[in-house]
């Protein structure tokens, strides 16, 4: 039985090849990603289930259209009440990426990755590289079809509508777009901190969720002051704030990219101090 | 060639490894053995770079695996063989790994032949058995063609047919030049695989000698003789410098202190008639008991 494809005095050369780059590594979690069917399942479902129930939403709005009254008509904009299935989709990206990282650890496969990466950071990077590319594409073919749904149906009530390529439209759904990758990125820092799908999801929509709890009960002031800087509300700012300009929630759309900035490094820094010093296997 | 200097891992307040210090050396297999608990896949994942050593280092040719630039080509390891996501087939496992490692793709097909897996390559790995599992991380193990190789349990579960395979594989691999560190529970295979082996209990080192010594020093240079004058041969090794204990069996001595040449001469010169004359032969299982004895966490007592 001969096993080497190398003779000794090659192996030896090779022993000292240098690191095969972030670019391999990218391609390496792709295929891991990329291989696993369920992922594309639950692109498919999130694709679905955001347009229908867009679609169903806006079909009730349509009956009760009749009975709003003149000024809450005037109020309506057909971007933001098309939106809203888009929570499906946004928790279907953070399971996305909460498993990317979390199955690392259930499968075992914790054990074989820092083995392949000399730096198990840079296996992380490379992961959250993947999911905010992988979302990126996902969320704009969501966005575009779910409002395209929702102004479908809006269209058949005869209520108010926008067009795909309306200046706004297109607007809201870059927006959209280009900020979907920040809670499935918090996922995978969540999965490098807690080591578990499940923890690191509910902690994950708890924070997405936080700001509609205490709804608007809360005093303006603290709507302001402190709900709008939680990471939801920042996301909403930057995609869809030029729509909701009066909303106490709503900031400036440079202050909100710093504080996502800001919200990024907390949790990337946590789970990069955790894989720094942790033990791979240690649960 | 993998270096463990004053390597200590502690858990809380359990040390899982006690300044343990050896070498692994090339070109032979060296087991490594110990009861359960006594820190070998500790030891095997501190020198992997999956856990952090409370203290001292760990090395494989000359620097700790996480300083290693491409470690893959390297070390191969086979820790956990069902450490793997189920619904990946064997070739996408082997291709994001052989992608991690920046290995060409085309290796990923020479591995699943070594192994013997091409058959299976497109199914999904959930579904292999034990054996197909340890095959599958055998191959993973080879992608980078590596020097060093750990394998941890290699042979748990399998069929004779497989435990036959990866005996062959691990002495060739040994035989090509490359260090080969293997734990094993199943004594009677380390006995056949390994040239070396490194002991150790509760963390701490035993033994870290050839086979063959190991072996000779577990025997401890005992010698069993059998005779019908056993009763008049006793007193005459005694006065040799022997130390003699009778056995269970009718005319059986177990003589130690001096070696078999040495009570054949004594036989003779006192016309002893021997029925038998053998050097002690214990299993590496014994002598692995002996040494052991009082380094086993669980220890179990005879059934009623």
């Amino acid at each position: 039985m001969h096993i080497a494809s190398t003779a000794p005095a090659e192996r030896e050369a090779q022993a000292t090849t240098t690191a095969p780059g972030f670019g391999a590594t990218v391609r390496s979690e792709w295929t891991k990603f990329s291989s696993a069917r369920s992922n594309w399942v639950s692109i498919a479902v999130a694709l679905v289930l955001s347009a229908a129930l867009t679609a169903l939403i806006a079909w009730a709005t349509g009956f009760t259209w009749d009975d709003w009254n003149a000024a809450d008509q005037a109020d309506f904009d057909p971007i933001t009440f098309s939106l809203s299935g888009l929570l499906v989709a946004g928790i279907v990206f953070v399971v996305l990426g909460v498993n990317l990282a979390a199955s690392e650890y259930s499968s075992g496969m914790i054990r074989r990755s820092p083995c392949d990466h000399a730096q198990p950071r840079s296996c992380a990077a490379c992961q959250m590289s993947v999911i905010a590319a992988v979302t990126t594409v996902a969320a704009l073919v969501v966005n575009a079809a779910i409002v395209a749904a929702g102004n479908l149906v809006f269209g058949l009530h005869d209520m108010p509508t926008a067009s795909l390529t309306d200046r706004d439209t297109v607007r809201a759904i870059a927006g959209l777009t280009l900020v979907a990758f920040v809670f499935p990125i918090i996922g995978v820092a969540m999965a490098f901190i807690f080591r578990s799908s499940a923890a690191a999801i509910t902690a994950v929509l708890a924070l997405l969720f936080l700001p509609s709890i205490p709804g608007g009960l809360p005093p303006r002031r603290w709507q302001e002051d402190v709900l709008a800087w939680l990471p939801g509300p920042l996301t909403d700012s930057v995609s869809i704030g030029f729509l909701t300009t009066d909303s106490a929630m709503t900031k400036g759309v440079v202050v909100s990219v710093i504080g996502l900035i800001i919200w990024l490094v907390l949790f990337l820094g946590a789970a990069w101090v955790l894989l720094n010093c942790r033990d791979a296997w240690t649960r | 060639m993998i270096r463990a200097e004053r390597l200590t891992k502690q858990f809380g307040a359990t040390v899982a490894v006690d300044d343990l210090s050896f070498e692994v050396k090339p070109g032979m297999v060296t087991g490594f053995l110990g009861p359960n608990g006594s820190g070998k896949s500790t030891t095997m994942r501190m020198i992997l770079g999956l856990d952090n050593p409370t203290s001292g280092l760990a090395t494989v040719g000359g620097r700790s695996y996480r300083e290693n630039p491409a470690p893959i080509h390297e070390v191969g390891a086979v820790l956990d063989p069902k450490a793997v996501y189920g619904k990946r087939s064997a070739v996408r496992h082997l291709t994001w790994v052989a992608q991690a490692g920046g290995i060409p793709t085309r290796r990923v097909e020479e591995v699943l032949d070594l192994v013997g897996l091409t058959q299976v390559a497109d199914k999904q790995v959930g579904g292999f058995s034990l054996g197909m599992s340890q095959r599958l991380g055998i191959a993973t193990a080879l992608l980078g063609d590596p020097e060093v190789l750990l394998f941890d349990e290699p042979v748990n579960g399998l069929d004779p047919e497989g435990i036959l395979w990866i005996r062959t594989l691990m002495r060739n691999l040994a035989k090509e030049g490359r260090t080969v560190f293997v734990s094993s529970h199943l004594m009677s295979e380390m006995e056949r695989t390994a040239d070396h082996v490194i002991v150790i209990g509760k963390g701490k080192m035993v033994a870290d000698t050839s086979m063959a010594e190991f072996m000779r020093l577990a025997a401890g240079d005992a010698v069993r003789v059998v005779s019908p004058q056993a009763a008049t041969f006793v007193p005459l090794l005694e006065a040799g410098g022997a130390e003699v204990h009778a056995e269970e069996d009718p005319g059986a001595l177990l003589i130690s202190g001096i070696d078999a040449a040495r009570v054949g001469e004594l036989a003779a010169e006192h016309r002893i008639v021997l029925h038998e004359l053998t050097t002690r032969n214990v299993s590496l299982e014994q002598a692995f008991m002996d040494l052991t004895r009082d380094s086993v966490e669980y220890q179990s007592h005879p059934a009623a």
